[in-house]
């Protein structure tokens, strides 16, 4: 079987500000009617280095049918080959206006604080890449379908909940996803 | 199966900017494809550890000048080499990068009787930070074409050392 075209969309340092309304922290919204996306993996990482006033924050993982993303702040997918021809109508980004009808896929909840070196508290726990893979439906297991991406469905982790201040912490995710 | 190679970089000194481990492919023809990246706290001396944060860098137009090369051994003693390939630490990396992910890391030793974050960096299955297309064949692996390269890169913290190895293969 050949692969896939594939992606990993990066989504750096973005902050758990704005819980009113609650904020988009990545998304993929795929508009077109013939190509398909399909989410592989998805990963989430505390990378943060400097002091802050973290707590709790409680993310979804969603998906979007009648998909919509306004203003929100592009990113650009690095392709696995840089062969690959991009996918013709899809939006990549967070924050901003996501709409549509959303499907919750699941809920993670998280530590915003820093990660401190001579420590192993859950925030350093969530410093480590195979221990924060969210989402691996069909990873290696043929019997089992990713999650597609049709014409104007998305996926979003959305950030829904926050104790404490909701202007402290990042969080850095990645998006694997492949075309078809 | 794919001819394939582990590069192994051993004891790695952080420094805040610099190229810790590195594959770059210069061949027109050959592609190389990074199947695993793995990062090991292996210090056993005592140091004074910092917060280091790690960039997976994906360069295209790739040069990297200078640096300590080393040589990856191959799965099986039959491969032939890539034609046009570099391996090394500390080279200085060029090119448009591409940031695959970020990853945070202490430099602090482990310590038998420990638990902390530099013990848990001691385990090989928990400290792969890059396994894209592993065991399944419908994920592409990270592909390096010609002048591309791939580099971990470290941004922040300059104390203790680094194990890095890359598992590629080449067709």
């Amino acid at each position: 079987m050949a692969a896939k075209q594939t992606w990993t969309a990066y989504y750096p340092a973005v902050s758990f500000t704005g819980l009113d309304p609650p904020k988009n922290m990545a998304a993929v919204l795929n508009a077109h009617a013939a190509e398909v996306l399909r989410i592989r993996r998805v990963g989430i990482d505390n990378a943060y280095t400097t002091a802050v006033t973290g707590n709790l924050r409680l993310l979804e993982l969603r998906r979007y049918t009648g998909a919509t993303l306004v203003g929100s702040t592009a990113v650009t997918p690095t392709p696995h080959v840089t062969a690959n021809v991009a996918p013709a109508a899809a939006t990549y980004g967070y924050a901003g206006a996501v709409g549509g009808v959303a499907e919750l896929l699941r809920s993670v909840l998280w530590s915003c604080e820093e990660p401190a070196y001579q420590n192993l508290r859950w925030e350093e726990l969530e410093t480590f890449v195979p221990l924060n893979i969210i989402w691996d439906a069909g990873y290696g297991e043929h019997s089992v379908q990713p999650l597609a991406l049709r014409q104007d469905e998305m996926i979003c982790l959305y950030l829904t909940f926050a104790v404490g201040a909701p202007g402290s912490g990042f969080l850095d995710t990645w998006i694997e996803f492949t075309k078809e | 199966m794919a001819q394939t190679w582990t590069a192994f970089y051993q004891g790695v000194a952080f420094a805040v900017g610099k190229n810790m481990a590195s594959v770059m492919n210069s061949h027109a023809v050959e592609i190389l494809r990074i199947r695993r990246i793995c990062l090991l706290n292996n210090q056993v001396a005592s140091v004074v550890g910092v917060v280091c944060q790690i960039e997976l860098r994906r360069y295209t137009g790739a040069s990297i000048v200078g640096g300590v090369a080393v040589v990856p051994v191959p799965h099986a003693s039959a491969n032939v080499a890539p034609a046009s390939a570099v391996y090394n630490h500390a080279g200085v990396p060029g090119g448009v990068s591409a940031v695959l992910r970020r990853v945070y890391r202490s430099s602090d030793e482990p310590i038998i009787t420990g638990a902390s974050n530099d013990e848990i960096e001691t385990i090989v299955p928990l400290n792969i930070i890059w396994d894209a297309g592993y065991g399944d064949s419908n994920v592409q692996a990270l592909a390096l074409r010609q002048d591309e390269s791939v580099v971990v890169w470290n941004t922040a913290g300059a104390a203790g050392t680094l194990d890095t190895w890359i598992e590629f293969t080449k067709e």
